[in-house]
């Protein structure tokens, strides 16, 4: 178990200095000069070039990248060019609200997801079972930003049972965690349904029932655990693709969340600060995939065991 | 001694789109206590679904159509699930013949036994243990407290094998019922197997459904042997009596089918034909498309089982003793 | 497996056929978009703003006046065109990086296995946003940078089925005689892979499509005023208390193409080789 440890820690090291480099490159090739847009068309060229060399972009790219990472690496992210504040504290006040978002949308979905699945492997090919997975594919399909649309219309406006736009307490945040965690729930329950069919067939499960155990134990200690294997990993993805969902849907909610904060940063050309953000959002991420494929191999032995061999 | 499982009458049914299919037809057995009966028959006659049957494991489209599982005077076929939960693993067990896909991947062996007993007598965490353990080692297992600890698949199919025994005998059943329990393991295990049941079940007096398409198998472990074919029994008897003084056709071929070492003989017999499909049953008796001393009676009506202590479903067999 | 096989399979599958004649209907749409409509996608008529649906303006008008159904029709070119575009190259990249690894094995395997586990596990909307600001809005950008992130999951399909034809007698005897690697890729491992990389294009359209709204959506993707369905959603954000119509229309055009896509992709998965369905998951 160590040793599979070890060996994914320094997997998930190299995919975030690959990252690193990446991102750095990719947002420093971007046409026009950045500087002189920040300082205005009136601007000396004197005052430009002192402002470079400022702010460390008078070396080779090369080095500026190993400056960066050496900054990075202190937890110096650098300062945001227009607010004129620590990117860091600017990445992790907005990140507050995005993971907070992406969590209350992640226990949507897993909820939703995991009884829906249960629920129409169960009803397998009945009614229950037809009508759940034809709205799992609507589900699938709905870009997360439209259905927040339209919930903030029809719960929000014409119900108005929750607040549309806007956090301020707990309630404000219902119609943010449904809109975002709706396709993931429909994405977990088809895995899930899958799954769980695929283990109900399976040979223990009938000496379960020879055993004289309970229906209920059966699904839920039995097939349940055997069928999370799969959806395990997608659990993991999952929360991923839900941290920059969040970072969409919190437009349409007026959330400050690193979306906003990327976007605002993208429409100002913020380098440091949209380099900062991406390689923040892209480091947990990759830290979130890790104790994903960790977990999985807590709850399935077998695996373990074979990456030990 | 007592009979402790009757089953009379049962007919179970496959239910398709298109048709209903007719599995086990029309089938009696007794089964007194203590008592070892050997079901014999090839693959598709029905042996498992006679099991499934029994255990109430009979999942849609087939069902139990007509008949009686009496098991302790109380009839099987008319319990809720409930009812039957409480009994299966309790006073019947089962032991099925895949040991490597027969236990839950990812559930410690021990914790897959002490369910059974949990399940049925509620016992405190340490006391579940002591006797989960003693079971192991009761089966033949040595190191029982490491066996305890492992996951399946640490095991070998034959060391499954005897956890899955151990899980069926914890609660001490009456009735066990071993569905072709050593086909999928190597000849030497297969020998060590049967003769563990064959001591647990002297031991504890168990009665045992053994069922095995391998009449060599059955040799071994049988008081009384029934033989089926496409749902039918075609012949009951003492195993002695079977084996010596075989009757129906099929019987005799399915005899002849095992390779002899002792008689020298080169020529591996067999039975032409195979195993009507449900769907398409003959119209006389069922064996009479592959039978080798069919008479024209035998083509048009089915033949009933008819004896005394050894019963046979063959009109041959039958007319001639009644002219003896 | 024949093609009379794979098209009987695809037969009996309602909802696939069904799908297939939605597609259809789409691209026929997209085509002729021009003859469907008498109004100009761009055309401002600010003496018809914000209309409900009616006669004239089936699905009403926005705020500058332009048709909804009219924009709806062009911005379907927009979506086809990112989604078939950006899948065709993720394809041929994930193509040949996959049969690189699967073929040449040892330490080429080694290192391209590590960029597809690099780009399969960062998050691919933020890098589509990063690389859109890098590259600037548009249209052919956004064919290039989704074309570029999603590649990964073709490589690694790829990669195992190539590991698992290489070493068949056929193509080793092709070896032997002397084929070179090139030719041995393109003459006989290609057709092997043809039916996962038809089912793998089908099924990456449908995330191309979102992906490209969700960019448009936050004004990374296709710049105002051409229309596509993610800035029309965007747009119409201002006006839900008023026009709920306008957030209505957009979003069913993408949820059917992405559902038809989604579901043909499915069936033609099941028809062409049963097994993957198991690999990939019940998606």
């Amino acid at each position: 178990m160590k040793s599979y440890i070890i060996k994914r820690a320094c997997l998930a090291l190299g995919i975030i200095f690959c990252i690193s480099l990446i991102t750095f490159f990719v947002l420093n090739v971007i046409p026009g000069d950045v500087v002189a847009a920040m300082l205005g068309d009136f601007a000396s060229k004197d005052a430009i070039e002192a402002a470079r060399a400022q702010m460390g972009l008078d070396v080779s790219l090369p080095m500026q990248y190993i400056n960066w990472l050496k900054n990075i690496l202190t937890g110096n992210f650098g300062n945001s060019y227009f607010q004129r504040k620590a990117v860091l504290t600017l990445i992790v006040n907005a990140f507050k609200y995005t993971f907070t978002m992406a969590i209350a949308a992640y226990i949507v979905a897993i909820i939703l997801g995991l009884l829906t699945g249960i629920f129409a492997a169960l009803y397998h090919d009945k009614l229950p079972d037809r009508i759940l997975m034809s709205i799992s594919v609507f589900g699938i399909s709905a870009p997360s930003f439209w259905i927040a649309i339209i919930l903030q219309i029809v719960a929000g406006l014409r119900l108005g049972w929750f607040p549309v736009s806007g956090i301020k307490s707990g309630i404000w945040w219902v119609l943010p965690a449904f809109s975002l965690g709706i396709r993931s729930a429909a994405t977990i329950a088809r895995v899930t349904r899958t799954s769980m069919l695929e283990v109900l067939k399976q040979d223990f499960i009938r000496t379960a029932y020879a055993k004289g155990l309970s229906k209920r134990r059966i699904i839920f200690v039995h097939a349940l655990r055997n069928a999370l294997v799969p959806i395990i990993t997608i659990l993991g993805n999952d929360f991923g693709v839900l941290l920059t969902g969040s970072m969409i849907t919190e437009n349409v909610f007026n959330i400050p969340g690193i979306g906003k904060l990327l976007i605002d940063a993208i429409n100002r050309r913020d380098i440091p600060l949209v380099q900062g953000g991406v390689i923040y959002v892209a480091g947990i991420c990759v830290i979130i995939y890790f104790i994903v494929d960790i977990l999985y191999a807590v709850i399935n032995p077998n695996i373990r065991l074979g990456g030990e061999k | 001694m007592s009979t402790l499982l009757s089953i009379k009458n049962l007919n179970v049914d496959i239910f398709s789109e298109k048709s209903i299919l007719p599995v086990i037809n029309n089938v009696n057995i007794d089964l007194k206590e203590g008592e070892v009966l050997g079901i014999v028959g090839e693959s598709g006659c029905g042996k498992s679904m006679l099991a499934s049957a029994v255990m109430g494991l009979l999942s849609p489209p087939a069902k139990v159509t007509n008949g009686e599982i009496l098991f302790e005077n109380e009839d099987l076929v008319k319990l809720s699930q409930k009812e039957l939960q409480n009994i299966r693993g309790s006073k019947i067990s089962m032991i099925f013949q895949e040991p490597m896909t027969s236990l839950n991947p990812l559930m410690k062996c021990g914790r897959q036994i002490e369910e059974v007993l949990f399940t049925h007598e509620k016992l405190g965490r340490g006391e579940l243990r002591k006797k989960a353990i003693h079971a192991i080692s009761e089966v033949g297992i040595g190191r029982a407290v490491d066996v305890y600890n492992d996951i399946p698949s640490r095991l070998s199919g034959g060391m499954r094998q005897r956890i899955m025994i151990a899980m069926a005998l914890i609660c001490n059943p009456r009735l066990l019922i071993c569905d072709e329990p050593t086909t999928a393991l190597d000849v030497t295990i297969q020998a060590q197997i049967l003769k563990l049941i064959k001591e647990i079940q002297n031991k504890k007096k168990t009665s045992v459904i053994f069922i095995s398409h391998d009449m060599g198998v059955i040799s071994k472990m049988a008081d009384r042997v029934a033989v089926m074919y496409a749902g039918q029994i075609v012949e009951i008897a003492g195993a002695n009596e079977i084996f010596t003084n075989p009757k129906h056709p099929y019987t005799i071929g399915l005899l002849r089918a095992i390779p002899d070492m002792n008689t020298g003989t080169k020529a591996l017999h067999d039975i032409r034909g195979s195993v009507p499909m449900l769907d398409a049953l003959p119209n006389g008796c069922l064996f009479s498309p592959r039978c080798d001393i069919a008479i024209k009676k035998c083509f048009k009506e089915r033949p009933k089982l008819k004896g005394d202590k050894h019963c046979t479903r063959c009109f041959v067999v039958n007319d001639k003793e009644s002219y003896e | 497996m024949y093609h009379s096989d794979i098209l009987k399979n695809m037969a009996k599958n309602k909802i696939a056929i069904l799908s297939a004649m939605i597609l259809i209907c789409l691209v026929i749409i997209c085509i002729f978009a021009p003859f469907l409509t008498p109004y100009d996608p761009n055309k401002q008529a600010l003496n018809d703003r914000l209309l409900a649906p009616s006669m004239t303006h089936l699905w009403g008008t926005d705020q500058y006046g332009r048709d909804i159904l009219t924009r709806c029709i062009y911005g379907c070119r927009i979506s086809l065109s990112v989604g078939i575009i950006s899948q065709l190259i993720a394809t041929f990249i994930g193509y040949f990086l996959g049969v690189a690894a699967g073929y040449f094995g040892e330490i080429v395997d080694d290192i391209i296995s590590f960029i597809i586990q690099v780009f399969s596990s960062f998050p691919f909307l933020l890098f589509a946003m990063a690389l859109m600001y890098a590259l600037g809005a548009g249209k052919v950008n956004l064919y290039l940078s989704l074309g570029f992130l999603s590649w990964a999951a073709t490589a690694r399909l790829i990669r195992s089925k190539v590991m698992e034809i290489k070493n068949q007698e056929y193509i080793q005897a092709c070896k032997i005689d002397g084929g070179s690697n090139l030719r041995i890729i393109l003459k006989h491992l290609l057709p092997n892979c043809i039916p996962m990389l038809i089912v793998s294009i089908t099924l990456g359209i449908p995330n191309a499509i979102l992906s490209e709204a969700s960019l448009s959506y936050l004004g990374l993707g296709i710049p105002v005023p051409t229309a596509s369905w993610g800035n029309m959603i965007a747009e119409s954000q201002q006006f839900i208390r008023s026009n709920t119509y306008y957030s209505l229309f957009p979003g069913l055009c993408i949820i059917v193409t992405v559902m038809a896509f989604n579901m043909f992709g499915d069936g033609l998965r099941d028809a062409l080789d049963p097994k993957l369905h198991s690999q990939k998951g019940g998606l």
